[in-house]
């Protein structure tokens, strides 16, 4: 069962390397893919810092309520993980587009998140944050509040028993999901696509690439970045394995 | 002196009813209870964790019910010792002075001092985790004294030691009561454990406390009326 289960994944992703390992370095000269390389790195970042900053926080928040509330707010935070990315885009391009909220926006602060690199990252946050907000809860689950009432006793506030406590012992989880968040939003494409479009060179980002291309057959390209995907999701997946430790952290001798 | 007053307070399906204990300026007072009894409920609500459904519970005159944990002034040493792994034997000890007022050169020289009082100087830089259990209680120990606490509660502080550490932790617990003189209450299961500390001793039955008793009564006391006690 397991070399079969190996075999149905590993084929086609090996077979898309093989294929594609010729097109990365034509796909590397060109400048369109450049373009989409450096928007799709720093709309990510970008998208990953707010999300980040958003998830430590609420994460927190949800993890100091009592039950059932924190299990209720906590299934609510969850719906847009469990929404497909189109829809998550329709509803994105609804709320922020001309006839809805996008317009006064626009008109009182000059911002517009239809068919910009802006809306890129509104739908880069939008699909992320529910799945950063979920690690991050169940990190301080797992972590439980012993150690930050601990501190609460040795004279820390609140606050001061989560900024020298609690989240320095959620490093792993914080970088984890760091590094999840960034990697799902570098890969992202339904959401995305609803309100930022395609426009080449100008909100393209590296899977609207792979699209664009595969739709002109233009298939060197399309390929080469499809590889680029891939090895980025593996330096990924291998930089999330080295924060996992393999024994539990306070090992006794 | 310490007294708690009719207190009743609930941590998820443990709830503690009716609760009352006096206790004198350096009293050593032991509570034996069996595991699941409630114990360190009751210490952690004296300490602030759960808030109470009634009762009061005051410190000479004042009353430490509403107050929160960190101005509550109560030292707890935990059974797992609850050590922070990212910070260093001399920072753990050290962190609670970072919320006080006095300067740096005060901060260090009172680290120091209580590295030395519990033999610790010698993996002062070490983590946590490289530590042996008696290493880590009495770090945990440190970490509570070093602030001054006006009572200090120790829960079930020698159940996760061997013979040899146990001796060696009991005997410097029983060193820094004598010399500090702090109010302790210190909960466990071990009936030789409570007859070695205890100036007076409560029974934690039904989740309430049982009348305390002194210090001839607990000589008279017998393993028979021990087991009769804590029979859940």
């Amino acid at each position: 069962m397991l070399c079969f289960a190996l075999m149905f994944l590993l084929t086609p992703l090996v077979l898309l390397l093989f294929e594609g390992w010729k097109g990365m370095s034509y796909a590397l000269l060109e400048k369109e893919v450049h373009c989409a390389l450096f928007l799709s790195l720093w709309t990510a970042t970008v998208a990953t810092i707010l999300s980040m900053g958003i998830a430590i926080l609420v994460g927190y928040a949800l993890h100091q309520l009592v039950l059932p509330l924190r299990r209720v707010l906590s299934v609510i935070l969850s719906l847009p993980m469990s929404l497909p990315h189109l829809v998550s885009g329709v509803a994105l391009l609804l709320l922020y587009g001309r006839k809805g909220l996008g317009d006064w926006l626009y008109t009182q602060f000059r911002i517009d998140f239809v068919f910009t690199q802006a809306g890129i990252v509104l739908a880069l946050v939008f699909v992320n944050l529910s799945y950063a907000i979920v690690m991050m809860y169940s990190g301080y689950e797992e972590q439980g509040s012993h150690m930050e009432f601990t501190a609460r006793t040795l004279g820390c506030s609140r606050l001061q028993a989560f900024c020298f406590v609690t989240f320095p012992l959620s490093r792993r989880t914080v970088a984890s999901t760091t590094i999840m968040t960034w990697s799902r939003a570098l890969g992202e494409f339904g959401a995305v696509i609803m309100i930022a479009g395609t426009t080449r060179m100008r909100t393209e980002i590296l899977p609207t690439t792979i699209f664009l291309n595969m739709a002109t057959g233009d298939l060197d390209i399309a390929l080469g970045v499809s590889v680029i995907l891939i090895l980025v999701s593996v330096v990924c997946i291998s930089l999330l394995e080295l924060l996992m430790p393999s024994t539990k952290e306070g090992e006794r001798c | 002196m310490l007294r708690i007053h009719d207190v009743s307070s609930a941590a998820g399906s443990c709830i503690l009813e009716n609760v009352n204990l006096t206790l004198a300026d350096g009293a050593y007072c032991v509570i034996l209870g069996s595991s699941g009894a409630g114990k360190t409920v009751f210490l952690e609500t004296l300490a602030g964790r759960y808030p109470l459904i009634h009762g009061t519970i005051e410190w000479n005159g004042i009353e430490l019910s509403h107050l929160p944990p960190e101005k509550r002034h109560i030292g707890l040493v935990y059974q797992d010792y609850a050590l922070f792994p990212h910070l260093s034997v001399a920072k753990n000890i050290a962190f609670p002075l970072r919320f006080s007022h006095c300067s740096q050169k005060a901060k260090e020289e009172r680290t120091a001092s209580m590295l030395d009082l519990l033999s610790l100087s010698s993996v002062a830089d070490a983590r946590p985790g490289t530590l042996s259990g008696g290493e880590k209680q009495r770090v945990a120990l440190g970490r509570a004294l070093v602030m001054d606490p006006k009572i200090l509660l120790l829960d079930e502080p020698l159940s996760a030691l061997d013979w040899a550490t146990r001796q060696q932790v009991r005997s410097m617990i029983k060193t820094i009561h004598q010399d500090l003189g702090k109010t302790i209450i210190h909960v466990t299961h071990d009936f030789a454990e409570a007859k070695y500390f205890a100036d007076c001793m409560t029974f934690m039955q039904h989740r309430t406390l049982s009348a305390v008793l002194d210090q001839k009564s607990i000589q008279a006391i017998t393993e028979e009326d021990i087991y009769e006690r804590l029979r859940p």
